[in-house]
Protein backbone atom coordinates (compact mmCIF):
# COMPACT_ATOMS: atom_id res chain seq x y z
CA UNK A 1 0.00 0.00 0.00
CA UNK A 2 1.71 3.43 -0.52
CA UNK A 3 2.09 5.79 1.56
CA UNK A 4 1.04 9.33 2.04
CA UNK A 5 4.26 11.67 2.02
CA UNK A 6 4.67 14.33 4.50
CA UNK A 7 5.69 17.38 2.62
CA UNK A 8 9.65 17.76 3.41
CA UNK A 9 10.93 21.24 4.82
CA UNK A 10 13.88 22.84 2.81
CA UNK A 11 16.10 21.57 5.66
CA UNK A 12 14.77 18.29 5.63
CA UNK A 13 15.67 18.17 2.01
CA UNK A 14 19.13 19.21 2.61
CA UNK A 15 19.59 17.05 5.95
CA UNK A 16 18.38 13.94 3.21
CA UNK A 17 21.53 14.94 0.90
CA UNK A 18 23.61 14.77 2.95
CA UNK A 19 22.64 11.50 4.80
CA UNK A 20 22.33 10.53 1.43
CA UNK A 21 25.85 11.67 0.60
CA UNK A 22 27.93 10.36 3.97
CA UNK A 23 26.09 6.83 3.50
CA UNK A 24 27.15 6.47 -0.46
CA UNK A 25 30.76 7.25 0.90
CA UNK A 26 30.36 3.72 2.68
CA UNK A 27 31.02 2.05 -0.79
CA UNK A 28 33.50 3.46 -3.51
CA UNK A 29 31.68 4.08 -6.46
CA UNK A 30 28.44 4.75 -5.59
CA UNK A 31 26.58 7.87 -5.69
CA UNK A 32 24.53 9.55 -3.61
CA UNK A 33 21.83 10.45 -6.12
CA UNK A 34 21.32 6.51 -6.98
CA UNK A 35 21.23 5.73 -3.35
CA UNK A 36 18.30 8.47 -2.32
CA UNK A 37 16.40 7.56 -5.05
CA UNK A 38 16.31 3.94 -4.54
CA UNK A 39 15.28 4.44 -0.96
CA UNK A 40 12.55 7.18 -1.84
CA UNK A 41 11.16 4.50 -3.85
CA UNK A 42 11.38 1.64 -1.56
CA UNK A 43 10.30 4.05 1.32
CA UNK A 44 7.05 5.24 -1.24
CA UNK A 45 5.73 1.90 -2.52
CA UNK A 46 5.14 1.05 0.78
CA UNK A 47 7.78 -2.21 0.96
CA UNK A 48 9.08 -0.95 3.73
CA UNK A 49 6.93 -0.40 6.95
CA UNK A 50 7.21 2.98 8.12
CA UNK A 51 6.45 2.78 12.04
CA UNK A 52 4.04 5.16 13.79
CA UNK A 53 5.74 8.43 14.82
CA UNK A 54 8.81 7.84 12.82
CA UNK A 55 10.18 10.76 10.76
CA UNK A 56 11.08 10.60 7.07
CA UNK A 57 14.53 11.47 7.27
CA UNK A 58 15.25 9.10 10.35
CA UNK A 59 12.94 6.01 7.96
CA UNK A 60 15.08 7.01 4.68
CA UNK A 61 17.99 7.18 6.70
CA UNK A 62 17.31 3.44 7.74
CA UNK A 63 16.54 2.53 4.46
CA UNK A 64 19.57 3.77 3.19
CA UNK A 65 21.55 2.02 5.52
CA UNK A 66 19.79 -1.66 5.34
CA UNK A 67 20.59 -0.73 1.04
CA UNK A 68 24.40 -0.53 2.09
CA UNK A 69 24.54 -3.16 4.03
CA UNK A 70 22.77 -5.42 1.44
CA UNK A 71 25.48 -4.68 -1.22
CA UNK A 72 28.35 -4.51 0.91
CA UNK A 73 27.62 -8.29 1.88
CA UNK A 74 26.36 -8.65 -1.89
CA UNK A 75 29.83 -7.37 -3.10
CA UNK A 76 31.52 -9.80 -0.12
CA UNK A 77 29.39 -12.69 -1.76
CA UNK A 78 30.06 -12.46 -5.09
CA UNK A 79 34.13 -11.81 -3.98
CA UNK A 80 34.12 -15.13 -2.24
CA UNK A 81 32.29 -16.85 -4.40
CA UNK A 82 34.71 -15.69 -7.63
CA UNK A 83 37.37 -17.64 -8.65
CA UNK A 84 40.30 -15.01 -9.02
CA UNK A 85 41.08 -14.34 -5.90
CA UNK A 86 43.01 -11.45 -6.67
CA UNK A 87 40.11 -9.67 -7.97
CA UNK A 88 38.24 -10.66 -4.59
CA UNK A 89 41.72 -9.18 -2.35
CA UNK A 90 41.83 -6.00 -4.68
CA UNK A 91 38.30 -4.97 -4.00
CA UNK A 92 38.49 -5.85 -0.05
CA UNK A 93 42.07 -3.77 -0.13
CA UNK A 94 40.44 -0.80 -2.68
CA UNK A 95 37.47 -0.75 0.30
CA UNK A 96 39.77 -0.57 2.91
CA UNK A 97 41.92 1.95 1.16
CA UNK A 98 38.73 4.27 0.70
CA UNK A 99 37.51 4.26 4.44
CA UNK A 100 41.38 4.82 5.02
CA UNK A 101 40.69 8.52 3.37
CA UNK A 102 38.07 9.59 4.40
CA UNK A 103 38.86 8.73 7.87
CA UNK A 104 42.10 10.63 7.36
CA UNK A 105 40.23 13.53 5.83
CA UNK A 106 37.67 13.63 8.70
CA UNK A 107 40.97 13.69 10.89
CA UNK A 108 42.77 16.13 8.74
CA UNK A 109 39.51 18.58 8.48
CA UNK A 110 39.15 18.76 12.56
CA UNK A 111 42.73 18.80 13.28
CA UNK A 112 42.13 22.20 14.75
CA UNK A 113 39.51 20.77 17.28
CA UNK A 114 40.75 17.82 18.94
CA UNK A 115 36.73 17.70 20.76
CA UNK A 116 35.41 17.31 17.62
CA UNK A 117 37.28 14.55 16.76
CA UNK A 118 37.10 13.16 20.26
CA UNK A 119 33.42 13.04 20.08
CA UNK A 120 33.24 11.21 17.04
CA UNK A 121 35.72 9.25 17.75
CA UNK A 122 33.28 7.96 21.10
CA UNK A 123 30.02 7.77 18.82
CA UNK A 124 31.63 5.54 16.09
CA UNK A 125 33.12 3.14 19.32
CA UNK A 126 29.46 2.94 20.40
CA UNK A 127 28.54 1.59 16.94
CA UNK A 128 31.40 -0.34 17.15
CA UNK A 129 30.12 -2.09 20.21
CA UNK A 130 32.71 -0.11 22.48
CA UNK A 131 35.59 -1.65 21.01
CA UNK A 132 38.66 0.18 20.86
CA UNK A 133 40.70 2.13 23.47
CA UNK A 134 38.86 4.55 25.64
CA UNK A 135 38.98 8.29 25.11
CA UNK A 136 39.42 11.19 27.28
CA UNK A 137 35.69 12.30 28.68
CA UNK A 138 34.60 15.63 27.41
CA UNK A 139 32.33 17.34 29.84
CA UNK A 140 28.64 17.70 28.70
CA UNK A 141 29.27 21.73 27.70
CA UNK A 142 32.05 20.83 26.00
CA UNK A 143 30.19 17.78 24.39
CA UNK A 144 27.58 19.90 23.11
CA UNK A 145 28.86 22.36 22.00
CA UNK A 146 31.57 19.92 19.79
CA UNK A 147 28.34 18.60 18.54
CA UNK A 148 26.88 21.66 17.22
CA UNK A 149 30.25 22.62 15.50
CA UNK A 150 30.20 19.33 14.17
CA UNK A 151 26.60 19.74 12.63
CA UNK A 152 27.53 23.03 11.48
CA UNK A 153 29.98 21.83 9.02
CA UNK A 154 28.20 18.87 7.81
CA UNK A 155 24.87 20.57 6.72
CA UNK A 156 26.81 23.80 5.02
CA UNK A 157 28.87 21.05 3.00
CA UNK A 158 32.35 21.73 4.21
CA UNK A 159 33.00 18.62 5.39
CA UNK A 160 31.71 16.43 2.52
CA UNK A 161 33.81 18.74 0.04
CA UNK A 162 36.54 17.62 1.73
CA UNK A 163 36.00 13.93 1.60
CA UNK A 164 37.23 12.07 -1.00
CA UNK B 1 44.75 13.09 20.64
CA UNK B 2 42.45 10.51 19.88
CA UNK B 3 43.27 8.17 16.85
CA UNK B 4 40.12 6.72 15.03
CA UNK B 5 42.22 5.98 11.92
CA UNK B 6 43.65 3.24 12.70
CA UNK B 7 42.09 -0.08 14.55
CA UNK B 8 40.57 -2.65 14.37
CA UNK B 9 38.98 -3.05 10.31
CA UNK B 10 38.76 0.33 8.69
CA UNK B 11 36.07 -0.23 7.29
CA UNK B 12 34.16 -1.09 10.00
CA UNK B 13 35.61 2.00 11.95
CA UNK B 14 34.62 3.74 8.22
CA UNK B 15 31.16 2.75 8.78
CA UNK B 16 30.43 3.57 12.56
CA UNK B 17 31.95 7.01 11.53
CA UNK B 18 29.40 7.22 8.95
CA UNK B 19 27.06 6.04 11.51
CA UNK B 20 28.05 8.92 13.93
CA UNK B 21 27.62 11.60 11.80
CA UNK B 22 24.54 10.59 10.57
CA UNK B 23 23.44 11.05 14.07
CA UNK B 24 24.60 14.33 14.06
CA UNK B 25 22.72 15.10 10.96
CA UNK B 26 19.34 13.68 12.60
CA UNK B 27 19.79 15.21 15.61
CA UNK B 28 20.58 18.91 14.71
CA UNK B 29 17.82 21.33 15.22
CA UNK B 30 18.44 22.95 11.91
CA UNK B 31 20.32 23.52 9.08
CA UNK B 32 21.93 27.29 9.83
CA UNK B 33 21.97 28.37 6.20
CA UNK B 34 20.15 26.84 3.50
CA UNK B 35 20.82 26.78 -0.08
CA UNK B 36 18.00 26.98 -1.94
CA UNK B 37 19.47 24.76 -4.85
CA UNK B 38 20.19 22.51 -3.09
CA UNK B 39 17.29 21.66 -1.63
CA UNK B 40 15.52 22.13 -4.93
CA UNK B 41 17.41 19.28 -6.13
CA UNK B 42 16.33 16.99 -3.11
CA UNK B 43 12.81 18.11 -3.61
CA UNK B 44 13.10 17.35 -7.45
CA UNK B 45 14.07 13.68 -6.58
CA UNK B 46 11.33 13.42 -4.03
CA UNK B 47 8.90 14.92 -6.25
CA UNK B 48 9.74 12.38 -9.32
CA UNK B 49 9.34 9.60 -7.21
CA UNK B 50 5.87 10.65 -5.58
CA UNK B 51 4.73 11.31 -9.45
CA UNK B 52 5.92 7.50 -10.18
CA UNK B 53 3.96 6.46 -7.57
CA UNK B 54 0.75 8.08 -8.53
CA UNK B 55 0.92 6.86 -11.60
CA UNK B 56 1.53 3.34 -10.37
CA UNK B 57 -1.07 3.86 -7.97
CA UNK B 58 -3.74 4.84 -10.57
CA UNK B 59 -2.98 2.13 -12.81
CA UNK B 60 -2.84 -0.69 -9.60
CA UNK B 61 -6.49 0.67 -9.36
CA UNK B 62 -7.49 -0.22 -12.45
CA UNK B 63 -6.04 -3.99 -12.64
CA UNK B 64 -7.96 -6.84 -11.19
CA UNK B 65 -6.88 -7.69 -7.74
CA UNK B 66 -4.77 -10.51 -7.49
CA UNK B 67 -6.00 -13.48 -4.80
CA UNK B 68 -9.83 -12.71 -5.96
CA UNK B 69 -10.97 -14.79 -8.40
CA UNK B 70 -14.22 -14.07 -10.18
CA UNK B 71 -17.17 -16.22 -9.66
CA UNK B 72 -18.91 -18.44 -12.13
CA UNK B 73 -22.66 -18.42 -11.85
CA UNK B 74 -25.09 -20.39 -13.31
CA UNK B 75 -27.69 -18.43 -15.61
CA UNK B 76 -31.64 -18.24 -14.10
CA UNK B 77 -32.28 -19.15 -17.19
CA UNK B 78 -31.50 -23.04 -19.07
CA UNK B 79 -29.70 -22.38 -22.21
CA UNK B 80 -32.17 -23.23 -25.48
CA UNK B 81 -31.40 -26.91 -26.86
CA UNK B 82 -30.00 -26.98 -29.85
CA UNK B 83 -32.36 -28.59 -32.42
CA UNK B 84 -32.00 -29.66 -35.86
CA UNK B 85 -29.17 -28.34 -38.44
CA UNK B 86 -28.40 -25.41 -36.56
CA UNK B 87 -24.56 -24.47 -37.55
CA UNK B 88 -22.33 -23.89 -34.90
CA UNK B 89 -20.66 -21.33 -36.68
CA UNK B 90 -21.73 -17.70 -35.68
CA UNK B 91 -24.31 -16.10 -38.09
CA UNK B 92 -22.39 -14.09 -41.17
CA UNK B 93 -21.97 -10.59 -40.84
CA UNK B 94 -22.88 -10.03 -44.45
CA UNK B 95 -26.27 -8.17 -44.97
CA UNK B 96 -28.19 -7.74 -48.48
CA UNK B 97 -26.20 -4.62 -49.13
CA UNK B 98 -22.85 -6.44 -49.17
CA UNK B 99 -24.47 -9.00 -51.03
CA UNK B 100 -25.70 -6.57 -53.60
CA UNK B 101 -22.35 -4.91 -53.59
CA UNK B 102 -21.12 -8.88 -54.94
CA UNK B 103 -23.88 -8.53 -57.68
CA UNK B 104 -26.50 -10.86 -55.95
CA UNK B 105 -29.66 -9.76 -53.92
CA UNK B 106 -29.69 -13.13 -52.21
CA UNK B 107 -27.63 -14.66 -49.27
CA UNK B 108 -25.27 -17.19 -50.04
CA UNK B 109 -25.27 -20.26 -49.00
CA UNK B 110 -22.81 -21.14 -46.52
CA UNK B 111 -20.24 -23.76 -48.19
CA UNK B 112 -20.63 -26.87 -46.17
CA UNK B 113 -24.54 -26.37 -46.93
CA UNK B 114 -24.39 -26.79 -50.74
CA UNK B 115 -22.32 -29.46 -51.14
CA UNK B 116 -21.49 -32.14 -47.88
CA UNK B 117 -18.76 -33.73 -49.52
CA UNK B 118 -16.90 -30.87 -49.66
CA UNK B 119 -16.87 -29.89 -46.36
CA UNK B 120 -15.62 -33.04 -45.66
CA UNK B 121 -12.26 -33.05 -48.20
CA UNK B 122 -9.71 -31.68 -45.28
CA UNK B 123 -8.29 -27.99 -46.76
Amino acid sequence: MPIAVPIPTPSDLVRLKRLAQFRARQLPGLEWEELLNEALLRAFDGSRRWPEGVPLLSLIAGIMRSLLDGRAQQRRRLAERTAARETSVAAALDARLHARRCLAAIAHFFAGDPDVLALIAASARQHLGGAGHSAPQLSRKRREAARKRLARAILRGQLGEFLP
Amino acid sequence: MTDFCDRPDTTDRWRATIEALEAVVLGAADVPEIDPAEAEEVRRLVMVQTAWQRRNTLAASWARRGGILPHIVPDAEPAPKRSGRTSRRPAPRTGRYSFARLGTSEPIEPIDQLDPRISARPI
